[in-house]
């Protein structure tokens, strides 16, 4: 049997999605989620090992990273919970992530360690000229990205092999309340990124030995590249919802357009367009009509 | 202009309100069952979902069963009316499940 890849977060849906396609590749996947989670659909599947633990427990961790072939470091307090409570969000985004690195490195050390972390890192770069690359300074303007900055940190000098990914808001095709309110001002330009292009920049990134020690920024592409307002009014529009509803950031937040480029042609992920995301929702509004 | 899911759902409220006023003396089990509908529309009505285009076909259904259920009450016609209150519960159910509340189970 092939050695595993080791998901943390993995009963989530990105998790669930990465563990479908390694199976149809015919690879094996460990979960490791909090035990409280639903392991429905894992549990007892072939190639499936779940392990049921928490990031925050260093000898668990350590357990789990023993002999994989790659680390897809999906686990974290995401926005809003995040802002909640500072001390918890460190603990489980920077510690848990200083428990992977320094349980891959005498466990696991051939393997790469994915790190899922944000664009959110950049802060506010409205008044600048767009795109913003890789080596745009960092400046957290939330404790989440605060967070990600420091896993980063950990992870680049732990040693272990390592491939960084800022990843943009995504956008996810299903029906779900907007946020409320929408995480940028109505002329601030926005690039989110396809839910399962995510999937496929995580996937290609485990094993790809040219990305290994590399940071890339994660977005749609050039499709994906509009204003807050357009990507709202589309939204209300294919709701159905009237759009004065929108309640958007009364100062800039951290959305922007990205330089993608290089993550492109290693990590071949920008797969669906603004196009293919706006016809996927529009199938799913008409099929919730026609019931 | 046609009606909005919300509005659909006020007056699907509105018309379990008026089937239930007075039933008790029919059957407590309906009165249960109508006021637990009113609750839970009422707990859910403020949501994103009921401003939508999605949310209109079941609301409009709902309100439909509940106006059909008012009218069944007022005739006095209980036996028609105990299988028109399954329908109904059956489509609270619906818009409920559709408005993002799933796994909330109407009795």
């Amino acid at each position: 049997m092939n050695r595993p890849v080791l998901i943390t977060g993995g009963a989530g849906s990105v998790g669930r999605q990465l563990a479908g396609m390694f199976l149809e590749e015919g690879k094996s996947v460990k979960i490791f989620d909090l035990p409280f989670m639903d392991f429905t659909g894992l549990e007892g599947e072939e190639g499936v090992e779940v392990v049921k633990g928490d990031i925050t427990d260093a000898a668990s961790v350590s357990s789990a990273v023993a002999g994989v072939a790659g680390v897809l470091h999906l686990a974290a307090i995401l926005p809003p919970n995040s802002e909640k409570d500072r001390d918890f969000t460190f603990k489980v985004n920077v510690d848990g992530t200083r428990n992977i690195a320094q349980g891959m490195k005498t466990r696991a050390p051939e393997a790469s360690l994915v790190f899922t972390s944000s664009i959110s890192t950049y802060g506010d770069t409205s008044g600048e000229e767009p795109p913003v690359t890789i080596d745009h300074q960092q400046g957290a303007i939330d404790v989440y990205a605060e967070s990600k900055i420091a896993g980063e940190e950990i992870v680049i000098s732990s040693g272990v092999n390592y491939v960084i990914l800022r990843i943009a808001s995504i956008a996810v095709p299903a029906f779900l309340e907007p946020p409320e309110p929408w995480p940028f001002t109505a002329d601030q330009r926005v690039e989110m990124i396809h839910r399962d292009d995510v999937a496929d920049a995580l996937r290609n990134a485990v094993d790809s030995e040219e990305a290994v020690g590399k940071v890339f920024n994660i977005a749609g592409g050039s499709s994906w590249r509009l204003s807050g307002k357009d990507y709202v009014e589309d939204f209300f529009s294919v709701m159905g919802a009237p759009v004065d509803m929108a309640v958007y950031r009364e100062t800039p937040g951290w959305n922007d357009w990205y330089d993608t480029e290089e993550s492109q042609r290693i990590l071949r992920y920008q797969n669906r367009s603004y196009g293919y995301y706006s016809g996927q929702m529009k199938a799913i509004v008409e099929e919730m009509m026609a019931e | 202009m046609p009606q909005s899911g919300q509005e659909m759902l006020e007056e699907s409220i509105g018309s379990c309100r008026r089937i239930a006023d007075g039933l008790g003396p029919q059957n407590a089990a309906w009165t249960t069952s109508l006021v637990e509908i009113i609750e839970k529309f009422e707990e859910i009505s403020d949501t994103f979902f009921f401003k939508t285009m999605p949310s209109v076909p079941v609301t409009r259904t709902a309100m439909r069963e509940a106006e059909s259920l008012l009218a069944l009450k007022n005739e006095g016609d209980w036996k028609t009316f105990e299988i028109a209150l399954d329908t109904m519960i059956s489509s609270a159910q619906d818009v409920i499940e559709k408005a993002g509340m799933k796994g909330t189970t109407l009795t």
